[in-house]
């Protein structure tokens, strides 16, 4: 549904205040030409003078997000499905447009407003095992991680199909110290998704990690784990990086290089790549490239501290 | 030990072992408890507080103990005023609070941190810098039991700053101690951060707030010094300082140092020899972790860990990082030993800050001793295997570099919000004690009761063209079995100053033990057929 078309819904359906109807008049000839700041304003303006009125707060969402604006939007599309529940198109438009801005959020590394938002959405849509999910990584990326837990575990209720959320509930059991649990999970994800290379490129940094503090058995299974996950895609760089890792780790410098050069073809280009690869060329005598290296190091890091902040 | 073993095949009670360290806070006389301002606001700088000193202030050959409190907060305020606690040591264990005698009240610090001692004067009497925020304060030792603060005079105030590890050495070679301070973040009460963690107020991360550049000030002889920080280029490596230790790392001659820095990359400073420091922390990969990721450092010591007559360092973390170990090989770079140490499994859940590597047990090997507590009240929310309150690890080494956990005595099975760490031998029975702070509780001192039996040999050094308490020495001990290289060094640990003699463990070893010292001045002597269990004074010889 285009903006204009909500504000011809609200024209003809609202028995409201007649400056609001003025307004949204006004806002229709505005966003008809583009000028969404203005319809946005009149908008605003009409909704608080009319604010049982939801048709109001929706066409407000409409403009905000074609003024680029996805967070401010589903907050009015939010607001309007307050008013109206029984909105079937309005309560899809907010829930596509909710997870698309979730995702746009993960991207962006705006994790904090992201719990906001997917706490929201949590709270709209209590039966969305897509909402579980997103509430999941944002609880995780915010540190809260048994919280994460067991948002993934109503995602996986929810459609115990979604192989993402089984990926994501290994990952927030294994930050909030459930390993055996983390183990457990990612078992059985192997089982129910034997084709899906992501459980078995999580599980194996899980056994990586395990493999740190003592664990012998982790030790052994971990590189087998990521190998088996480059068989079904090797395109996977992290577990070209984590292969990488576990190479240097065990002092076999040339098969660090190697792997961290194929986690750079297949699309990793962080700092911790660029230190890693700088650790290998010193420890191969190849000094110059690793000063190089180190400087790619240096550079990244700086801008993801910068992106951070 | 056949009986233990009897007990426990047969699925009894074992019998309580004797604790390794036994705490003897009470016993001591020791009453006075930190205080850390902690409020609603969340105040980061409440979360680094807690210093603590092992010297001899008096000179009576007792170490006395010095605590270093925390302070009040626009909404943390304290029923009574706020002191340091410096208690002196009367013998048979037990010690009295002579704060007020000493002149240490009225306090002269706003917010405290740590304590660094040196006798920077070489008067022969140490002398106290205490480190805070907004500035620190330098007492001198007057010698008669008494201090004065000089630092307007000396010009150590490091004014504005939130000062934190501070250490002394002498980085000109000129016979004077010179002072660096680990300088933390930019702060200001003014300039609260709030931060919440499913609706509780929490600190907000280090990373919210700024680096600040660290401090090094020369000490120009005439009981003034110079800030020295930008010419030294000290000043141009901003970064949330926490820990320092100076010692001469790669054999040189003249003292080196390494900054453990929170969220920031750690430095390893190389002294060029010329006033000038270059930071080698990423060739020697100890700025970030294996992923390039600066962890959190806290507090940072120095010692052969696997008797190679190198120092090795250990810097103590945050929680899931590991408090790491990295060896000298005796080039670049270093090589990270957490994982295969096994450092990283024992400290695995522990946010670590006061770090000592000790020989406890006098068996020869350098053990590690660190004292841990979380700065995040609902931690258990985020991860089930992490406490805020945490337990003090000690670690035995096998000789080799490996580390395993050790049941030390009921203090090691209870939980601490533990920072300063120190470490000194308060009876001068030869097996190192430690003391350690505790936000808002009482200090913990720690007395060692599991060297008995084992040999050892004690070193007090005294430098005549060396600063006098011959910071930047090398000890090389010769046995009948082995070679031990131990160094005089500066700083160490977290917020802390330890006992500056050094205790070389002999296990059974007969000897005979011969000395070699090569002093900061670049001297070298020897001093053989020296006769173990107890301590040997030795002067540098004069030209």
């Amino acid at each position: 549904m285009t903006p204009a078309l909500v504000l011809l819904l609200a024209l003809a359906l609202a028995a409201e205040p007649r400056a609001a109807m003025e307004l949204a008049k006004r806002a229709y000839a505005a966003s008809q030409d583009g000028r969404w700041d203005e319809a946005a304003a009149a908008l605003r303006e009409a909704a608080r003078l009319a604010p049982a009125n939801p048709r109001y707060r929706m066409a407000l969402g409409g403009v905000l997000e074609k003024q680029g604006l996805p967070e401010e939007a589903v907050a009015e599309f939010a607001a309007a499905l307050r008013l109206d529940n029984n909105n079937a198109s309005l309560r899809e438009r907010l829930e596509t447009l909710s997870l698309d801005t979730g995702a746009q959020l993960a991207r962006a590394g705006r994790f904090r407003t992201g719990l906001k938002l997917a706490q929201e959405h949590a709270a709209l849509f209590p039966a969305s095992p897509a909402g579980a999910q997103m509430l999941g990584l944002f609880l995780l990326r915010n540190h809260q991680n048994l919280a994460a837990v067991e948002a993934y575990q109503r995602a996986l209720t929810l459609d115990p199909a979604l192989a993402d959320a089984s990926v994501g509930l290994g990952i927030a059991q294994s930050e909030a110290g459930l390993t055996v649990e983390a183990a457990r999970t990612f078992e059985a994800g192997l089982r129910r998704f034997p084709q899906d290379a992501t459980h078995r490129q999580a599980y194996g940094i899980l056994l990586g990690k395990l493999a740190e503090t003592g664990d012998a058995d982790a030790a052994r299974r971990a590189a087998p784990m990521l190998l088996s996950a480059l068989a079904l895609n090797d395109q996977l760089a992290e577990s070209h990086y984590q292969l990488g890792m576990l190479a240097l780790a065990h002092g076999d410098a040339p098969a660090a290089l190697a792997r961290f050069e194929r986690a750079a073809q297949s699309g990793l280009d962080d700092a911790r790549l660029h230190y890693a690869a700088a650790r290998a060329l010193r420890r191969l005598g190849r000094l110059e490239e690793a000063e190089a290296r180190m400087a790619s190091f240096r550079q990244r890091k700086s801008a993801e501290e910068a992106a951070a902040r | 030990m056949r009986l233990v073993l009897w007990m426990a095949l047969l699925g009894g009670a074992q019998p309580a072992l004797p604790p390794l360290f036994r705490e003897t806070t009470g016993a001591a006389g020791i009453v006075w408890r930190h205080t850390n301002g902690q409020s609603p606001d969340r105040f980061l700088v409440e979360s680094t507080t807690g210093g603590v000193a092992f010297f001899d202030f008096d000179r009576d050959g007792q170490l006395d103990l010095l605590f270093v409190n925390g302070g009040e907060t626009p909404r943390g305020r304290s029923r009574t005023p706020l002191r340091e606690a410096l208690y002196r040591n009367l013998g048979r264990g037990r010690f009295a609070d002579v704060t007020v005698a000493a002149g240490l009240t009225p306090r002269q610090l706003a917010y405290g941190m740590g304590a660094a001692v040196a006798d920077y004067d070489n008067d022969g009497y140490p002398d106290l810098y205490l480190s805070g925020y907004p500035h620190g304060v330098l007492y001198h030792n007057n010698g008669n039991g008494t201090f004065r603060d000089v630092t307007a005079r000396a010009g150590v105030a490091n004014r504005g700053e939130w000062g934190a590890s501070a250490a002394w050495f002498d980085f000109d070679q000129d016979g004077r101690l010179d002072l660096f301070v680990a300088n933390y973040a930019r702060f200001s009460f003014a300039d609260a951060r709030r931060c919440e963690f499913e609706g509780h107020p929490v600190y907000c991360a280090q990373t919210a707030y700024e680096g600040r550049p660290s401090r090094l000030f020369r000490n120009l002889g005439n009981g003034s010094f110079a800030d020295v920080s930008a010419a030294s280029g000290v000043a141009a490596l901003p970064g949330r300082a926490l820990g320092v230790t100076a010692i001469d790392y790669d054999d040189d001659g003249r003292v080196d140092l390494f900054v453990a820095r929170d969220a920031s990359p750690n430095l390893l400073l190389r002294n060029r020899g010329d006033g000038t420091f270059e930071n080698l922390g990423l060739a020697a990969e100890v700025a970030y972790s294996p992923e390039g990721v600066a962890r959190a450092g806290m507090g940072v010591d120095a010692g052969d860990v696997d008797g190679d007559g190198r120092p090795d360092f250990t810097v103590s973390n945050f929680d899931h990082e590991y408090h790491a170990l990295y060896l000298n090989p005796g080039r670049l770079p270093f090589i990270e030993a957490t994982v295969t140490s096994r450092l990283a499994e024992h400290s695995r859940p522990y946010v670590g800050w006061g770090t000592r590597l000790l020989d406890y047990d006098n068996d020869g090997d350098l053990d590690l001793l660190t004292v841990n507590g979380h700065l995040h009240e609902m931690i258990a929310r985020s991860n089930r295997t992490v406490a805020y309150r945490e337990p003090p690890l000690l670690l035995s080494n096998d000789g080799r570099g490996r580390f395993a956990r050790v049941a030390a005595g009921p203090v090691f099975e209870s939980a601490y919000l533990a920072r300063g760490l120190a470490t000194g031998d308060y009876d001068n029975d030869g097996a190192l004690d430690a003391a350690f702070v505790s936000l808002n509780d009482p200090p913990v001192l720690l007395h060692n009761e599991a060297a008995a039996g084992r040999r050892w040999l004690g070193v007090a050094l005294e430098g005549t063209v060396s600063n006098r308490d011959a910071i930047g020495a090398k000890l090389t001990l010769t046995t009948g079995q082995r070679t031990l290289t131990r160094w005089v060094a500066g700083g160490s640990s977290f917020l802390a100053s330890h006992d500056r003699r050094i205790v070389f463990g002999l296990g059974s070893d007969p000897g005979p033990y011969a000395l070699t010292i090569c002093w900061p001045s670049g001297r070298t002597q020897q001093a053989a057929a020296l006769t173990p269990n107890r301590y040997h004074h030795l002067m540098e010889d004069k030209p």
